[in-house]
């Protein structure tokens, strides 16, 4: 079943810049999907529709049948967004604080809050750095931080706007396997990114986006070699015509 | 790093961790004006008091003395204009400046009180969790019509984690522009231009960004309020704090 549908999604800037143009759009549930295009392309833009932050000019966002413009605070619950920049997406002035400042939001009892905390510090590996405060964190646990504060609002769906900018390969890894997991726990991903070396093993799905329009939308295998018509660079074991592996085996 | 932990919250479990946190700012509140009126003998078993309490604080005491350094500072200019312009017999002087007996007192005494009072705050703030400092400030300001005390609380919270990230942004651009030589300017009015303006670009820009991850994860303000209760044990301590008081204020034979 769709968690996702997207319908002639259109979305203009004030500035009269087209940032999405005539987007149709499903995805199932426990899908794994990559959404490639070079930068300026309109990645974020789609994102932030899918949580409720910005409303279609044209076209409609409907999640798990209901659609986002009528229920925003449902679609944000549902639909968790880990930001690129996970320093902005950080608010609370420790790392619990920052995991239960969304069930807070949402005026769940002590007792929920804290289980969802303890739950989502544990599934990311913070369960140590509860009273520790984010400024002080390395980036890919900043990250990791961020996927908390998400899974903390039990959110199905997870949006990672590219999450592997500004980290070293140790940071990259981390947070990758913690997509596995969400994966493997049956979340639905989506994960913006132009860097497809690192991610596309894993995924289900490549969609690629360019001046705001979906140009491409299949199995990653069918899609991969034509990449680079698009602005976005093909992964290296293509170039010398061997397999894509895991970013994973070292 | 060291600069930024040394002057915040440090988990802990001793008594003034545990201690109530809205007696434990109404505490601060009321000993930090009689700090301001006692003299030495109330400012001796303060300073006895606060000793034992910061010792368990965790704080790292020789990184606070190096972030306040210029505190310091403040303190000596603040003991010189006392020990100079206040009236009585010279003890020192050099050409027309001298100072006197009851302006080197009067000026150690004031500066005693004063760090007294930044103790007292140090302490504080190292014992108690900025969410609730947050929490006590909205409790404090509650009774009080016409104040917004949940947007205020959350104006409190959001400072104590951006002040870090604010400064950091700061630091860079400087370091960018003496990358290029920007000290070889000597208007001070084109450097502080040069500087103010992309901080403060970035500042906007950081706002804005972040009034979007608020919004992602449904932020409101009535949302679940803290979970707050106040023991006996808290009573006592908050007893134990006005008898303090009464010892500050009475220290001082004018209010004897």
């Amino acid at each position: 079943m769709n968690i996702i549908e997207v319908t002639d999604l259109s979305h203009r800037f004030v500035d009269g810049t087209q940032a999405l143009a005539g987007i149709n759009i499903s995805i199932d549930r426990g899908e794994f999907v990559v959404v490639a295009g070079p930068n300026g392309s309109g990645k974020t833009t789609f994102f932030r529709h899918l949580n409720g932050l910005l409303h279609p000019g044209k076209g409609s966002v409907t999640i798990a049948g209901v659609p986002v413009h009528k229920d925003p605070v449902l679609a944000r619950q549902r639909v968790g967004m880990v930001f690129q920049d996970a320093d902005m997406q950080i608010v609370g002035e420790t790392v619990y604080d920052d995991v239960v400042f969304g069930p807070e939001n949402l005026g769940l009892g002590r007792d929920e809050i804290e289980r969802r905390a303890v739950h989502a510090l544990a599934a990311v590996g913070l369960s140590g750095l509860r009273d520790r405060r984010p400024h002080l964190l390395s980036q890919g646990e900043k990250r990791r931080l961020a996927v908390a504060g998400v899974l903390a609002m039990q959110s199905e769906v997870i949006l990672f706007d590219e999450p592997f900018s500004n980290l070293d390969d140790s940071g990259v890894c981390q947070v990758l396997e913690q997509m596995l997991r969400l994966h493997k726990n049956n979340h639905t991903l989506l994960i913006a990114t132009h860097d497809l070396e690192k991610v596309i093993y894993h995924a289900d799905r490549l969609i690629l986006i360019n001046s705001g329009r979906i140009v491409q939308d299949g199995p990653p295998a069918v899609i991969l070699p034509e990449v680079e018509s698009h602005g976005v660079r093909m992964p290296c074991a293509l170039r010398f015509e061997k397999e894509v592996s895991s970013w994973l085996i070292h | 790093m060291a600069d930024s932990l040394a002057l915040h919250f440090q988990p802990g479990k001793s008594l003034l961790h545990r201690f109530d946190p809205r007696l434990k700012t109404l505490s601060l509140l009321i000993v930090s004006p009689s700090i301001m009126i006692a003299w030495p003998a109330g400012l001796m078993i303060l300073s006895l008091v606060l000793t034992a309490a910061a010792s368990r604080t965790g704080l790292n005491w020789r990184a606070v003395v190096h972030e306040l350094r210029y505190f310091g500072l403040l303190l000596l200019a603040v003991f010189l204009s006392r020990a100079v312009f206040t009236p009585g017999r010279t003890m020192i002087g050099v050409g027309s400046i001298h100072l006197t007996d009851s302006g080197i007192f009067s000026g150690f005494i004031i500066c005693w009180r004063l760090v007294l009072v930044a103790v007292a705050g140090l302490i504080y703030a190292a014992t108690t969790r900025p969410k609730e400092i947050r929490a006590a400030v909205e409790w404090l300001l509650a009774p009080i019509p016409g104040i917004p005390e949940k947007r205020l609380g959350v104006m409190i919270g959001l400072i104590v984690r951006f002040i870090p990230m604010i400064l950091d942004q700061a630091r860079e651009t400087m370091a960018a522009q003496k990358a290029r030589c920007v000290e070889c300017r000597k208007n001070p009015y084109y450097r502080l231009t040069r500087f103010a303006m992309p901080v403060l670009r970035k500042t906007i820009k950081l706002a804005d960004r972040l009034v979007m991850a608020m919004t992602a994860r449904c932020y409101n303000e009535a949302g679940t309020p803290p979970a707050m209760r106040i023991r006996p044990n808290d009573w006592v301590a908050f007893g134990v704090v006005l008898v303090v008081c009464i010892i500050l204020i009475f220290s001082n034979p004018g209010n004897v």
